[in-house]
């Protein structure tokens, strides 16, 4: 083959250990006469070469993905910033209790022909809302307390038509504390009809 | 998959006779072992299925391609002009004949590393880089300095010989 003279072709265990560089210089030395010679042992060497050297980055990788993936859940598990037992929710929403919005009167504003009801925008971890209603010297005509964003006024509050009337509703968020909305004015065009 | 298949068979057949011939001496790791295996292996199933098409003719066009480069390269300076035509008139192509059997017996006094070396650069076209890995050369840059050093050593081995070559 190839020219050489009575050479055989390298053993499976000369390859190997050629690659590996395990073999003492006569050998390696053999062998390199060899290979200088024959193209296809030559070419036997750099292809297990080429393929070993493949498998040994998939084996780095084999070890160092389920390292960093433990490592991720040990990080995840025993952050410092996260005692285990105490749920983080509540500490993260606190800024949004202070911060939190008022109530916003949706209904009635402005010139209206009925008043079926108050609505309002609910506001986060309120548990009550006071309404208040005012006529239009300022004092309070009525005044309730719910848990829903809506409270129909009962029959029995006196509503002038055609003068303004205010309205405020106040949220409790937690005991103590209340968030109130701004004066909302509307105006009966006609008077109430009967219900 | 069929040679998937055809590897597992035959590293299992005789009780695993194939795999009980991993001797662990220390001049191998197993992996690389098996890889040398599985390899010959797949090779035996593409040649019972596909016939031994081993290509003799592109690799004997890809040797002299090879050889014409070692050639080029080491000649250049000598007779730079000879090599422009090969074969353009009975002169010139005795000419290169010469220098080719020049080039190769230059080659043949080398060590075997070397002419290891030489083949790994020249005929099998590996870049530095690998070829400092298979030989165990620390850097490609030593791969460099040692392939500079020997076509060196080959222009003053063929300038000698040419010298005596156009005394008779």
């Amino acid at each position: 083959m190839h020219g050489e003279i009575g050479a055989r072709h390298l053993t499976v265990d000369d390859v190997a250990a050629y690659v590996d560089r395990g073999l003492a210089a006569p050998e390696r030395a053999r062998v390199e006469e060899h290979l200088a010679a024959c193209a296809a042992c030559r070419a036997e060497v750099v292809a297990v070469t080429r393929l070993s050297r493949t498998l040994a980055a998939r084996r780095r990788w084999a070890v160092m993905a389920p390292l960093a993936a433990a490592a991720a859940v040990l990080v995840l598990l025993f952050a410092p910033w996260q005692r285990p037992g105490q749920h983080a929710a509540p500490v993260l929403r606190e800024p949004a209790v202070t911060a939190t919005v008022a109530p916003a009167p949706i209904m009635p504003r402005g010139g209206v022909a009925t008043l079926p009801a108050l609505i309002w925008s609910s506001v986060p971890h309120a548990d009550r809302y006071q309404v208040t209603l005012f006529d239009q010297a300022g004092s309070v005509l009525w005044e309730t307390h719910t848990a829903d964003t809506t409270v129909a006024v009962p029959e029995t509050v006196r509503l002038t038509p055609g003068l303004p009337h205010y309205w405020k509703v106040a949220a409790r968020i937690e005991l103590g504390r209340w968030v109130a909305s701004d004066l909302t004015s509307f105006t009966l065009r006609r008077a109430r009809p009967r219900r | 998959m069929d040679g998937y298949a055809h590897v597992l068979e035959r590293l299992r057949e005789h009780d695993c006779r194939r795999l009980r011939g991993y001797v662990p001496d220390g001049r191998t790791k197993f992996t690389t072992w098996l890889v040398v295996v599985a390899r010959r292996l797949c090779l035996d199933f593409h040649r019972h299925r596909y016939g031994r098409s081993d290509d003799p003719a592109p690799d004997a066009a890809a040797a002299r391609a090879a050889r014409r480069r070692l050639v080029n390269l080491v000649a250049g300076e000598t007779e730079p002009e000879q090599l422009a035509a090969p074969g353009s008139d009975p002169a010139s192509k005795l000419q290169a004949e010469e220098l080719h059997t020049a080039v190769d017996a230059a080659t043949a006094a080398l060590a075997a590393a070397d002419r290891l070396l030489l083949k790994l650069r020249f005929d099998d076209d590996l870049s530095a880089r690998e070829i400092a890995g298979l030989v165990g050369l620390p850097t490609p840059f030593h791969v460099y300095r040692r392939l500079n050093a020997l076509l060196g050593e080959l222009r003053r081995v063929l300038r000698q010989r040419g010298i005596h070559g156009a005394e008779p």
